[in-house]
């Protein structure tokens, strides 16, 4: 075991986890404006009608869209994943097709395109771009898939496609502020493969993320807070990945540390805890979360490993 | 709760935490990303036109056409395949202008001092964005013995699962084993 390994604290505690307390909501991994300060993106859901974020889609759809159902019915089911949930109250509002094919960053409309002119590069299935302002609100969210990517729409598994549904709900993820998450079955990880669906629905530690963006209910008063710092001869460990597990093995909620080592796990049922950081060095890595890097003008803490005490 | 666990029930429970996580945190390797591509050596290699290694002189946000993107300038360290210039321009997704900022989840926006190992796509005008946005984007830093490490994925090959960085001649060296598919 290296030195510094060795000095890594909290890499493995042991934590019971009877809290209960109301709290802010300001843990997890979300997506932050650059130089920031910290601050996490967020909807200002009270300005919107209703409170449902509008979204358009365009007409045009590449012809490698494939499959049983049309791109419309896929998209008005991956939206449904987030609405579903009962920690949440996310809601949106379907307003139609519209001609328009490609994102503009400040017209204030959620453009949904599967036929979109801009060339994403090579190997890329989709991306979101969210725009707002500076002190993190959000204004505009586009989401571009790629014109090129061979995409099922069928609700069955085609193993020689990429699933659209799944890819739908990680992009729609994204839309509601949550930044990719370093567990890897999470449907807000970075990652899938032809044939893949399980990201179509959330897991826990999405539904987590997604309620503490906007909660429903009583949600905060009924969940507690896993919080802590993760050191490295005495220093702050940036983009440590701390994860708390339950005692069943069940992973509940993964996030990353601040610049000064700090995490806080919001949104936890009472419970035992297993908590456990590492650093984050794939197949999710600090690459995939560089809204971080932006936001706090760092770079991640180097000079560790996972280790287990 | 803690207390009402009998020793060997909190280990075994422990043991089956771990093992879980085992299981969910360092899964076999993906082929795809999502959003961004992860893509293998040889597929980030077929892909580009040149690979660098470039250190961020500046990075300037631009607007147009209702987009806010970013050109970052590298000065070229070494050319690890392909010709480039002593100085490379990199389109990038994103940036901040006056109050309004635009971010793509995973998409790297560079800073000044920043050290990477860049696989480039020729853009028409001159300019140049990274192949798979982060997967092409692979950032050096200092080891503790002083020796420039670039930081690799097991998203790029079995031979790079299990480490974090390999040594930067390593690196070129692999990669210019490579056979030349463009």
């Amino acid at each position: 075991m290296s030195r510094g390994a060795r000095r890594l604290w909290s890499t493995l505690v042991l934590l019971p986890l009877v809290l209960g307390w109301a709290h802010e909501a300001r843990s997890y991994a979300f997506l932050r404006p650059p130089d920031g300060g910290g601050v996490a993106w967020r909807w200002d859901l009270g300005s919107l009608s209703s409170g449902r974020i509008p979204w358009h889609l365009a007409e045009v759809v590449s012809p490698q869209v494939i499959g049983d159902r049309s791109a419309e019915a896929v998209l008005l089911a991956a939206f449904a994943h987030w609405e579903g949930l009962d920690e949440s109250s996310w809601q949106f509002a379907y307003e139609g097709t519209t001609r328009r094919r490609d994102r503009d960053d400040d017209d204030r409309v959620q453009l949904i395109t599967l036929g979109s002119s801009e060339n994403l590069g090579e190997g890329v299935l989709a991306a979101t771009f969210l725009s707002g302002n500076r002190d993190g609100l959000v204004t505009d969210v586009d989401i571009v898939f790629g014109r090129g990517v061979p995409f099922t729409t069928s609700e069955a598994v085609d193993p020689t496609r990429y699933d659209l549904e799944s890819v739908a709900v990680h992009e729609i993820g994204h839309m509601l502020g949550l930044e990719h998450s370093g567990l890897i079955r999470a449907t807000m990880a970075p990652f899938t493969d032809e044939g893949d669906v399980h990201q179509r629905t959330p897991e826990r530690d999405d539904r987590i993320g997604a309620a503490l963006l906007a909660p429903a209910g009583d949600f905060l008063a009924r969940t507690g807070t896993l919080a802590g710092n993760v050191t490295l001869d005495g220093l702050g460990v940036f983009l440590a990945h701390v994860v708390a597990t339950r005692i069943d093995g069940e992973v509940a909620a993964g996030m990353l540390t601040a610049p000064d080592g700090s995490y806080r796990i919001d949104g936890l049922e009472p419970g035992v805890y297993l908590v456990h950081a590492e650093p984050l060095d794939g197949p999710v890595d600090a690459r995939n979360v560089d809204s971080q890097r932006q936001a706090f003008g760092r770079s991640e803490t180097d000079g560790y490993a996972t280790t287990f005490h | 709760m803690f207390g009402m666990l009998g020793s060997s029930r909190w280990l075994r429970a422990i043991v089956i935490s771990i093992a879980a996580l085992a299981g969910v945190i360092a899964e076999g390797s993906p082929a795809r990303s999502l959003s961004l591509a992860a893509l293998s050596l040889a597929e980030l290699d077929a892909a580009a036109d040149v690979v660098v290694r470039g250190h961020c002189i500046d990075r300037t946000p631009t607007h147009s056409s209702g987009r806010i993107e970013s050109v970052a300038r590298f000065r070229v360290v070494e050319k690890l395949r392909g010709e480039a210039g002593e100085v490379v321009e990199v389109r990038q997704w994103g940036g901040e202008i006056g109050d309004r900022a635009t971010v793509a989840p995973g998409a790297p926006l560079s800073q000044p001092g920043d050290d990477a190992v860049l696989f480039l796509a020729a853009e028409p005008d001159g300019t140049y964005r990274v192949v798979g946005v982060s997967s092409g984007y692979l950032p050096v830093v200092i080891s503790p013995l002083g020796r420039p490490v670039v930081r690799v994925s097991r998203t790029l090959g079995a031979e790079f699962a299990g480490a974090v960085a390999w040594p930067i001649e390593r690196f070129a060296d692999r990669l210019q084993r490579l056979p030349r598919a463009r």
